[in-house]
């Protein structure tokens, strides 16, 4: 899996944390998902974005990074913020 | 509506028609709403007393005379080059009125917001000012949740500043919209009066209103305890105001703005009451500055 972010009307962080604004719809992120987000410039494999993300967070209480930073990554495509290939 | 009379005339060639327009009374008064001009066409038999009615309701928004350029016509028709809309006012019967008056408001409303979409923050919001120093507190919640009794029972011996639609400049100063208030008829029903803010002993918008605290509505039947207020971190307070927000994304980075008006407040609260007249001693704080 690999992906690329889709900019929103406007994206705010504070702190870690963030909301972004897709079409009128109002999103809130997480550290996890708002750091994700950040480093999906331009397409990005998901093992890299894993090994990102385990870096700076730590490995997931349960199961591998991938498996956690893959379903992340779907739900950021759900939210229309990236888009997936 | 007009009457159009179709007929056919002698001396006419065959199939042709006369299209007869009957001239219905017509009268016109323009309104200011969230900064805007918006025209208001009365037309009917009973336009004259339905234009006294609107008159008395909307007081505190009619634009004066000297202010637009009326045609100087026998129907009085305002120069709607100046209104950004014009909406009309069906009185060829007093029956319903009040029912055309509350749409009216509604469509005076849209008129206004669509015309300053892309310029201003506005929020579905009730709003009160400290007469003298034009200090302004707004408070956030969807229809239904109060705010025209919020800013009827907080606005006594306050300014009036609107009960449907706070509209901010990005220096804080407000756009104030006195407009009717529109008081539900009973607590079930849909359909609302429009009366005038002087008539419940509001007073009119200071000179230059400017936002002092901006407050999201938690009403709760079922909370018994004295109000309880908490200020919101800027995204908890930005994920609040996003649905209540009118063409947000019309904006040019529109959380930012939201975010950097919360923050310039020191933070927007959430305050969880029951009762309007268990805020007003919190409001009355807030509006002197203590809060």
């Amino acid at each position: 899996m690999r992906a690329r972010r889709v900019d929103p009307v406007d994206h705010l962080v504070r702190d870690g944390e963030s909301v972004a604004l897709v079409g009128r719809r109002v999103v809130r992120l997480s550290p996890l998902a708002t750091a994700l987000l950040a480093a999906c410039t331009g397409w990005q494999d998901a093992p890299t974005l894993a090994a990102r993300l385990e870096d700076r967070f730590g490995a997931p209480p349960a199961g591998s990074s991938l498996a956690a930073t893959e379903a992340a990554l779907r739900d950021l495509r759900d939210e229309g913020l990236v888009e997936l290939g | 509506m007009s009457s159009n009379v179709r007929i056919g005339t002698e001396g006419l060639p065959y199939g042709a028609i006369v299209t007869i327009r009957a001239t219905r009374p017509t009268l016109g008064t323009v309104v200011r709403a969230l900064g805007v001009h918006v025209a208001v066409r009365v037309t009917g038999a009973h336009a004259k007393e339905a234009l006294d009615r609107l008159h008395a309701a909307w007081s505190m928004c009619l634009v004066p005379d000297d202010d637009r350029r009326c045609r100087g016509d026998d129907r009085r028709c305002p120069d709607e080059d100046l209104a950004v809309g014009t909406v009309e006012l069906d009185a060829d019967d007093l029956t319903g009125l009040d029912d055309r008056l509350q749409v009216l408001t509604q469509q005076v409303t849209l008129e206004a917001i669509r015309a300053q979409s892309g310029r201003l923050v506005m929020l579905h919001a009730c709003a009160v000012a400290d007469p003298g120093s034009g200090r302004t507190a707004a408070f956030v919640g969807p229809s239904g949740t109060g705010k025209t009794t919020l800013a009827r029972v907080l606005g006594r011996g306050q300014a009036y500043i609107t009960d449907e639609t706070l509209a901010v400049r990005e220096d804080l100063r407000v756009v104030a919209y006195p407009k009717p208030l529109s008081l539900r008829r009973s607590p079930a029903s849909p359909w609302k009066d429009e009366t005038s803010p002087a008539a419940l002993g509001l007073l009119p918008p200071p000179a230059t209103p400017r936002l002092a605290a901006l407050v999201v509505l938690d009403r709760r039947d079922e909370h018994d305890a004295d109000p309880r207020a908490v200020r919101l971190a800027t995204l908890d307070a930005v994920t609040a105001l996003v649905p209540e927000s009118s063409y947000l994304p019309e904006l040019e980075r529109p959380l930012h703005r939201l975010g950097e008006l919360c923050e310039s407040l020191g933070g927007a609260y959430r305050v969880t009451y029951r009762d309007a007249e268990d805020l007003r001693p919190w409001v009355e704080g807030l509006l002197a500055g203590e809060g």
